[in-house]
């Protein structure tokens, strides 16, 4: 029994290890862009939408509130790189209750290269907006003792990020896998309906913490006014850390 | 547990071209189409806006145009009221002039029926009483009552003409002189009528007796341009003036116009 999909190897030839892993998520981008290109192509402005235009509005409206809610700042900037970590992951998850499907986030290098990206655009976020010398400011406060603490913070907080998202995903196609050994008939279907929902709770959780990160490195200091919130805000403030 | 390498980055490297792909495919249009419906809805709303405020704009205009028109109404209403009263007062009073005038027309058009009536029965009962009289005395007249009354009648011209008159007569009888009896007289009486009258007017007069049925009782003397009549009938007519003088008293009228008032 793998347990991860890095371990199913396509093709291998020297550095270049193609696992499925990066088949599955070929597929799943391939699928994401052809829909989402299906969709935009014509792109309705009047009030009456069609109803797959209807629904990816309320998915990116639904993100740019959540950013908006979170850093208390236009959700424009972020919003491809918060909405295209959920919709991945989200995807990702859901797809794996098709039967062979192998979900990309169950692999620790997938959860790895996605904290890493979140790990690298956190600081860019910051400098962009801050300035170098804001943002390196903010690992000396609120005293350069603080400087260790708030490096090893960073490079804990994209690890956790990583293991929670593997472990989650592994872990629920493990035990998907172990309960289907020990009960084949309708115990493993309520575990797939229960991995489906733990999928997008836990594509929730990793955007709402990359943006946590985001605002926390772009508005730290932010002295000016949040912009206003035309949507309705959920409480997502609550969530923190796992 | 492993963490591949080659894995790591190339899925870095997928996450960021779905990053691109997604953002040029998907988060563009959408929110492209989110912003153009927004500043459509935005379009429309304030349009609406606009338009609400024109619409009150104008309702407002309106209400004071309205009111204005009210106003003027009201004004135009009381003026016309005013207006309606005065000559309601003037039609009033000019109808209670009219009424006035035609029931003081009616009164003395009445009076004067009333008194033309009251003339006519008195004519009337004048007429009657005096040809009853006239019937009474002209059944008892006879000759001799005639013959009695020429005496008066001469003494009467001698004693009452003055000389200017007797002249006149005298002059009037040259043209010759009729007399004129009820009952036709005697030849005597014709001859000292002749006589007396000769004496009191003059000689050369030729007389004409002549006898009228129609007189009740009484003796005429009829000459170019003048008349001297001694007979009952003009008794008689004295006798109906004297009557109609004093029936003709003025009848005292009741007017209830002046209580109505």
């Amino acid at each position: 029994m793998n347990i991860s999909p890095d371990q199913i190897v396509l093709f291998e030839s020297g550095f270049i290890r193609i696992s499925a892993t990066l088949v599955f998520t070929w597929l799943i981008m391939a699928l994401l862009v052809l829909l989402a290109r299906r969709i935009t192509r014509r792109v309705i402005h009047d009030a009456v939408l069609p109803p797959w235009q209807n629904l990816l509005e309320v998915l990116v409206e639904g993100i740019q509130g959540q950013i908006r809610d979170v850093t208390r700042q236009d959700p424009a900037p972020y919003l491809p790189f918060i909405g295209t970590l959920f919709i991945f992951i989200a995807a990702s998850n859901l797809l794996a209750i098709i039967p062979g499907f192998e979900p990309p986030t169950g692999s620790l290098s997938t959860t790895t290269a996605l904290a890493l990206c979140v790990f690298i655009a956190v600081p860019l976020y910051g400098i962009q907006r801050r300035g170098w010398q804001a943002y390196l400011k903010n690992y000396v406060e609120p005293t350069p003792v603080m400087l260790p603490l708030n490096i090893i913070g960073e490079l804990s907080r994209t690890l956790a990020l990583a293991v929670r998202l593997y472990g989650n995903v592994m872990s629920g196609a493990v035990v998907g896998a172990i309960l289907l050994i020990i009960t084949p008939l309708f115990f493993p279907v309520l575990m797939h309906a229960l991995e489906l929902l733990t999928g997008l709770i836990q594509a929730y959780i990793f955007a709402i913490l990359a943006t946590v990160y985001l605002a926390a490195a772009t508005a730290a200091h932010e002295d000016s006014p949040p912009p206003p919130t035309p949507l309705p805000t959920k409480g997502t403030r609550s969530i923190n850390e796992h | 547990m492993q963490i591949d390498g080659f894995t790591v980055i190339a899925q870095i490297i997928n996450f960021l071209i779905l990053l691109w792909l997604l953002k040029r495919f998907l988060y563009g249009p959408i929110t492209g189409a989110m912003t153009a419906r927004q500043q459509k809805i935005a379009a429309a709303l304030d349009e609406a806006r606009q338009k609400v405020e024109q619409a009150e704009a104008e309702a407002r205009k309106y209400q004071t145009q309205r009111a204005e028109l009210d106003a003027q109404h009201d004004k135009w209403l009381e003026q016309a009221r005013q207006e309606v009263g005065t000559r309601r007062e003037e039609w009033l009073k000019q109808a209670r002039c009219e009424i006035d005038a035609q029931r003081e027309e009616w009164l003395m058009a009445w009076r004067r029926e009333q008194t033309e009536n009251q003339h006519t029965l008195q004519r009337e009962a004048t007429r009657r009483l005096t040809e009853a009289v006239r019937h009474a005395l002209r059944e008892l007249a006879d000759a001799d009552l005639e013959q009695r009354m020429l005496e008066p009648l001469l003494t009467q011209l001698r004693t009452t003409l003055d000389m200017g008159e007797r002249a006149t007569l005298a002059q009037a009888a040259l043209g010759g002189c009729t007399i004129n009896t009820a009952f036709p007289l005697d030849m005597a009486l014709q001859q000292h009528c002749q006589a007396a009258l000769g004496k009191l007017l003059g000689e050369g007069i030729t007389f004409t007796f002549h006898h009228d049925p129609s007189m009740a009782c009484g003796i005429t003397l009829e000459m170019p341009g003048h008349r001297l009549a001694w007979t009952l009938d003009s008794y008689l007519d004295g006798f109906g003036e004297t009557l109609a003088k004093a029936l003709n008293s003025p009848v005292p009228v009741t007017s209830n116009a002046d209580e109505r008032r």
